[in-house]
């Protein structure tokens, strides 16, 4: 039976879904072995999904450091003779799981879409195409959140990691949170964009901005609103505002010119909202609502809240 | 009575030779100042085809063609231009103390050039009067905020009118009055003095004489240095105007096969990419600047200056020659001064032209003005890398994927799915779709509806499709001329391949630069705009249309109409009664999107656009016909904003919804 | 400062994807420079301006396409000197033995810093960076959006969920850098041309072994039914199926 090493990330609220998610598919692999690397993280690591969790816990580890957290996860591996090593695809993931995949000379998946004991899918070309693998050898990924069921909840041994922790010589000095509300365009998995549909710049205000809150949204705009000033140029998407490439793209009241969708083409989805109905959006978009935009935006994001 | 004696002892040609010694001194040397400033332009081997710069030469200067374009000034102008030519040599007469009189009379010639005189004398009056009143009186628009030179020039000159004409009449009046019945106008002067004293009248004369030669000591000092310079600076401009079609540019060096020499032979070491000093220009380039007459036609028909930007066409020019004066000890030492040509024009003037060459085309004195704005952004776009960002999507999308909207260059032909059409075989036309027609989904329309009216009158044509680039115009017209030529160069490859040599395409700016520009890249076709191809159609009757009903109005795009000399052919095609707007033919009001303006930002209060969407609403018409993507793309947009929801057609979908099916 | 920058060619994304027997087909692929690593160079460029040093690109490639005329844009915005390695196996899919080969000629550069762009555009494994970091034997970090440089310490400004974690490092350390760390200048282009002067040091490789996972098997995601208009009774019905849509085929709520 082999052995998992399971890496799991704490939040404010204990392990993150994402790492629950990764310990339900570990669990399909073999054994599991979970680990938690933190400062104060003890009692957030004894919920990770795993028949056994070690804990790494150190002032010295407050922080993600490559170069540590590397370390441990290698000597955790090293001690348990697992033969995989899983995370979830976060920030945090995706930087270390390479690092750890180079020390132990193992092969590497990043930012899986779907992981099992029958093989592994990745996302390439961005997401146009879908590449299957079985790895036989010894492996590190990071698997991207979906609709995985969680793990079972925690009931196993604790163990306190032993190993050594090496020096770094990077020093974090601080950490700055980025207000909510304010989600830069380009990096947004959801943008909700309003054009000249919307018909004043009240409304924008009223209909865009709510919808993009609920949806945890960037708001954007198309040039023709940013041109009558309703919103600042930061929103315009568009050939001369920002290239986007969110997995969704809500374009509401947007007709969709040339110019336009040379900005947000790259959308992984895009779904449009406009009355007429040979509006040019309609032919990018995948789903399409031909209607009054007054009357649909609302009772989407009521909608929407509910969930 | 005449002036012709001493003053205070001193003899009258004295006074006048040292007067004129300093006024002809003051001018020669003026005169040589701008020449030296010229000379430091960058050749223009312009000093070819003499027979025809001598006929355009009399035409355009002499006969004063363009500038009677402008009724009111333009004939009250050349009134004053022949008055003068037939009074000068009175000068001669009257700075010789009637030498010149007294020779023409031994050989009887004397009256009729009295007579000649005074018709010139009278020409300038009747010139001068009707501009004083234009000036004064009617005051139009655009003189508002012209200096006070203008009417003091005009009340000088006709002084020096005044002035002769007594002198004239002071020389009947004497021991026996005489009256010279071969100078109509100095009789009626002389009838008014006669009842006067001889001492008075003897005074008047000499004042006028003095005051005449004064006043025209004067003028030579004050000619090169006004704007006045256009007297001797149009001889120039005119002789050697612009041979060239209208709109082309140039490459960036010509072999002596006047080819364009390839971009990787290119002697960056002694080639200046583009103006930015002042003697970057040629020197046809800086004659521009004292040839200008301020008349201000360009800035009246430039849609930039009309839509706020800070773009005036007359100030580029007038700029060139005060930039000449301000700097000139510097440049004439061959050193830069800190302010450079791109400072004075400023680059927000310079990036909103949108080659409309409308200027061009209104300038009486043959003043190129764009080539000023392209050269100054060739220089911002290759040397100095300073441009606006929107251009840089543009340069980048061109680049890889050959269209400016960076969509998959294997999907260029997906317009034509269904059509059954050859694609990059060898066939009697090909037709070059352009960018818009193949990408953007309006414009698809249009290149589905040609390829059906071509197919419906049985004509053999064929697409390049993958193998289609961007004709390159964009990245020519915003100076970034090695893209340019990278797209030259591939198309005509494609376009030789397949053994092309009559080409059909929908867009005007593909009809320009490939009909007329990549000549100097290897590529000699036939280019026809597909409203020429589909009105000699119609007219062959192998396309059987109708008139179409709605009221239409047609817009002609700048590249067709002026620039490409075609006003005929779209209204041939369309057929029927159109609605012309005021601004229509080779006047026809920009729709802003040329220039690679279509691709640039603009302030919302400056759409030139919304100003031709206005003036197209105005007719009442409801369809505007419109035969360029760029045009479809405006006007369709401009409309929306004035919340016009007229439709704009295409030439060709107009026929095809009139098409008679075939019996 | 010694810089050294990474740069991976890419496939243009708009180029046309066509998968035959389970594989992609990459021979009418045209390629470009990966757009991450357009803000290390550029980066790379402006700490050289500031302080001094040499920028020294390195780009791995297979030995089929041409790819010098964007070598030459990054080469024209302030770089030095260009190594191209040329590889006939050559694959982006590689992390792995990419990072092992590339270390390898970083190695001898003596380099201070080391940057390259956080993720390919085309497999977005985002795992080369921190590979030739291990390889290399210096700490990394990655998805910066903001580096400044004094004295001789960095502080890197690290992308995080719902924040930045801002790091201090002494080098020598590998960066990668995150989208708009900064804005990439546009060469002139006069500057492009005349780098045609400098020719690169072009180097021919053998293939590399390495612990790289072969993919077996390509396949198109499911066709999205295209551009389909949701019909309903009225708002209610019609924002249903669209949630409903969203959710189980999309996934993105």
């Amino acid at each position: 039976m082999s052995t998992v090493v399971l890496v799991g990330e704490t939040d404010g609220n204990g392990i993150k879904d994402v790492s629950q998610q990764v310990a339900g598919v570990a669990a399909g692999m073999g054994e599991v072995i979970g680990l938690v690397i933190g400062k104060n993280v003890a009692e957030s690591a004894m919920k990770l999904a795993a028949g056994k969790v070690v804990i790494a816990d150190d002032e010295g580890l407050e922080y993600y450091d490559p170069v540590k957290y590397a370390s441990i996860v290698s000597q955790v591996v090293q001690k348990s003779d697992a033969t995989k090593v899983l995370m979830g695809a976060t920030t945090m993931g995706k930087d270390l799981g390479p690092r750890v995949a180079a020390e132990l000379g193992w092969g590497y998946l990043g930012d899986c879409l779907e992981a099992s004991s029958e093989g592994f899918v990745r996302p390439d070309f961005a997401g146009k195409v879908l590449a299957r693998s079985k790895p036989e050898g010894p492996l590190v990924a990071s698997i991207r959140n979906n609709a995985y069921p969680m793990g079972e909840s925690w009931s196993g041994s604790v163990e306190n990691f032993s190993g050594n922790i090496p020096d770094s010589t990077l020093n974090t000095i601080s950490i700055e949170k980025i207000g909510k509300g304010t989600i830069e365009l380009t990096e947004a998995n959801i943008i909700v964009s309003g054009g000249r549909g919307l018909e004043s710049p009240e409304n924008y205000e009223t209909l865009i901005r709510p919808l993009a809150a609920t949806m945890g949204a960037a708001a954007g705009a198309s040039r023709a609103i940013v041109d009558a000033g309703w919103v600042p140029h930061s929103h315009q998407v568009g050939q001369t505002g920002k290239t986007v490439t969110p997995d969704l793209y809500l374009a509401i009241g947007i007709s969709g010119a040339i110019q336009h969708l040379g900005g947000m083409s790259g959308s992984k989805f895009i779904a449009a909202i406009n009355k007429d109905p040979e509006a040019p959006i309609f032919k990018v978009a995948d789903y399409g609502i031909v209607g009054d935009l007054f009357e649909i935006v609302p009772v989407l994001k009521t909608k929407l809240e509910k969930l | 009575m005449n002036p012709f004696h001493d003053y205070y002892g001193i003899e009258w040609y004295l006074i006048l030779l040292a007067w004129s010694a300093i006024a002809l001194g003051s001018h020669f040397y003026q005169v040589g100042f701008v020449v030296r400033l010229i000379r430091l332009g960058k050749d223009d081997d312009r000093f070819n085809s003499w027979k025809q710069r001598l006929t355009e030469f009399l035409r355009d200067w002499l006969g004063q063609r363009k500038v009677v374009q402008d009724k009111v000034a333009g004939y009250a102008h050349a009134l004053i231009f022949w008055g003068f030519l037939l009074l000068m040599s009175d000068i001669v007469d009257l700075g010789t103390g009637g030498l010149l009189q007294a020779f023409l009379s031994n050989i009887q010639l004397d009256g009729i050039w009295n007579l000649i005189v005074d018709l010139g004398y009278a020409m300038a009056t009747i010139g001068i009067l009707i501009a004083l009143y234009r000036r004064i009186i009617i005051r139009p628009a655009k003189l508002k905020g012209a200096s006070i030179e203008g009417p003091l020039i005009l009340l000088a000159i006709l002084g020096i009118v005044l002035t002769a004409f007594i002198v004239e009449a002071g020389n009947m009046i004497g021991e026996e009055t005489k009256y010279n019945r071969w100078e109509p106008i100095g009789v009626l002067f002389a009838k008014q003095m006669d009842g006067m004293d001889h001492a008075t009248i003897a005074r008047m004369v000499d004042i006028s004489y003095w005051i005449h030669m004064i006043l025209i000591g004067g003028f030579l000092i004050e000619i090169p240095q006004t704007k006045h310079s256009h007297i001797i600076g149009t001889i120039p401009n005119v002789m050697f105007q612009d041979h060239e079609p209208m709109g082309t540019m140039i490459p960036l060096q010509t072999n002596e096969n006047n080819e364009a020499v390839k971009t990787d032979d290119l002697d960056f070491d002694n080639l200046t990419l583009g103006v930015n000093k002042f003697a970057d220009f040629t020197w046809r380039q800086l004659s521009d600047g004292w040839a200008c007459t301020a008349c201000a036609r360009c800035q009246d028909v430039c849609p930039a200056y009309k839509s706020g930007k800070t773009l005036n066409p007359m100030q580029i020019v007038l700029d060139v020659k005060d930039y000449g004066r301000e700097h000139s000890s510097l440049l004439l030492a061959g050193d830069e001064p800190k302010e450079s040509i791109i400072d004075r024009f400023t680059p927000d003037a310079i990036w909103a032209c949108t080659t409309c060459y409308a200027c061009v085309e209104a300038c009486p004195v043959h003043i190129e003005h764009v080539p000023k704005l392209t050269d100054a952004r060739r220089h911002l776009v290759m040397e100095a890398a300073d441009f606006p960002e929107e251009l840089q999507n543009l340069f980048n999308n061109l680049e890889r994927n050959s269209n400016p909207w960076g969509f998959g260059a294997h999907t260029r032909a997906d317009w034509a799915e269904g059509l059954d059409l050859k694609i990059g075989e060898p066939a009697e036309y090909l037709f070059f779709v352009g960018c818009a027609g193949s990408f953007d989904d309006r414009n698809k329309k249009v290149s589905r509806a040609t390829a059906k009216l071509l197919k419906e009158a049985g004509v053999d044509f064929s697409i390049l499709g993958e193998m289609e680039t961007c004709n390159g115009d964009p990245a020519r017209r915003a100076g970034n001329e090695f893209l340019f030529q990278m797209l030259a160069e591939t198309n005509v490859d494609n376009l030789n391949s397949v053994g092309t040599l009559k080409i059909i395409t929908a867009c005007p700016h593909c009809f320009h630069t490939i009909g007329k520009e990549y000549e100097k890249y290897g590529g000699k076709y036939e280019v026809y705009h597909h409203s020429q191809v589909l009105n000699k159609l119609r007219q062959e009757e192998k396309l059987k249309i109708r008139d179409f009903e709605d009221k239409v109005t047609f817009h002609d795009p700048c590249y067709l109409g002026r620039i490409g000399g075609e006003t005929e052919a779209p209204r041939g095609a369309l057929g029927g009664d159109l609605i012309e707007m005021e601004r229509h033919g080779t006047n026809s009001f920009c729709c802003g999107g040329g220039g690679a303006r279509i691709w640039m930002e603009e302030d919302a209060d400056k759409r030139v656009n919304e100003i031709r969407a206005k003036e197209a609403s105005k007719t009442g018409a409801d369809c505007v016909a419109v035969g360029c993507p760029f045009c479809m793309t405006m006007m369709s947009d401009g409309l929306k904003s004035i919340g016009d929801d007229k439709q704009v057609k295409d030439i060709s979908e107009i026929m095809l919804e009139n098409l008679e099916a075939k019996t | 400062m010694n810089i050294v920058v990474l740069i991976k060619m890419v496939p243009d994304t708009e180029s046309r994807l066509e998968i035959i027997d389970g594989k992609v087909k990459e021979d009418r692929f045209k390629y470009m420079v990966n757009p991450y690593d357009e803000f290390a160079v550029e980066q790379a460029v402006q700490f050289k301006e500031a302080i001094g040093g040499k920028v020294t690109l390195i780009s791995l490639f297979s030995d089929n396409a041409s790819i010098d005329t964007d070598l030459r844009k990054m080469m024209a915005i302030g770089a030095d000197e260009t190594i191209v390695l040329r590889q006939q196996e050559y694959s982006g899919n590689k992390p792995s033995s990419n990072a092992r080969i590339l270390s390898e000629t970083v190695k001898e550069l003596d380099a201070d810093l080391i940057m390259c762009g956080v993720q390919g555009i085309d497999y977005y494994q985002a795992a080369t960076g921190p590979m030739i970091a291990h390889f290399l034997g210096v700490p990394h970090i990655s998805g910066v959006t903001n580096l400044k440089l004094s004295g001789d310490k960095l502080t890197a400004s690290r992308q995080i969920e719902g924040g930045l974690q801002i790091i201090e490092t002494p080098t020598p350390v590998l960066i990668t850098c995150q989208k708009d760390m900064t804005k990439v200048r546009f060469p002139a282009l006069k500057d492009i041309m005349m780098s045609k002067r400098k020719p690169f040091d072009n180097r021919t490789l053998g293939s590399e072994a390495g612990n790289d996972v072969q993919t077996t098997e390509c396949s198109l995601p499911p066709a999205r039914g295209g551009g389909v208009i949701l019909e309903g009774e009225g708002p209610e019905e019609k924002v249903d199926k669209l949630i409903e849509k969203l959710r189980m085929e999309a996934k993105v709520l």
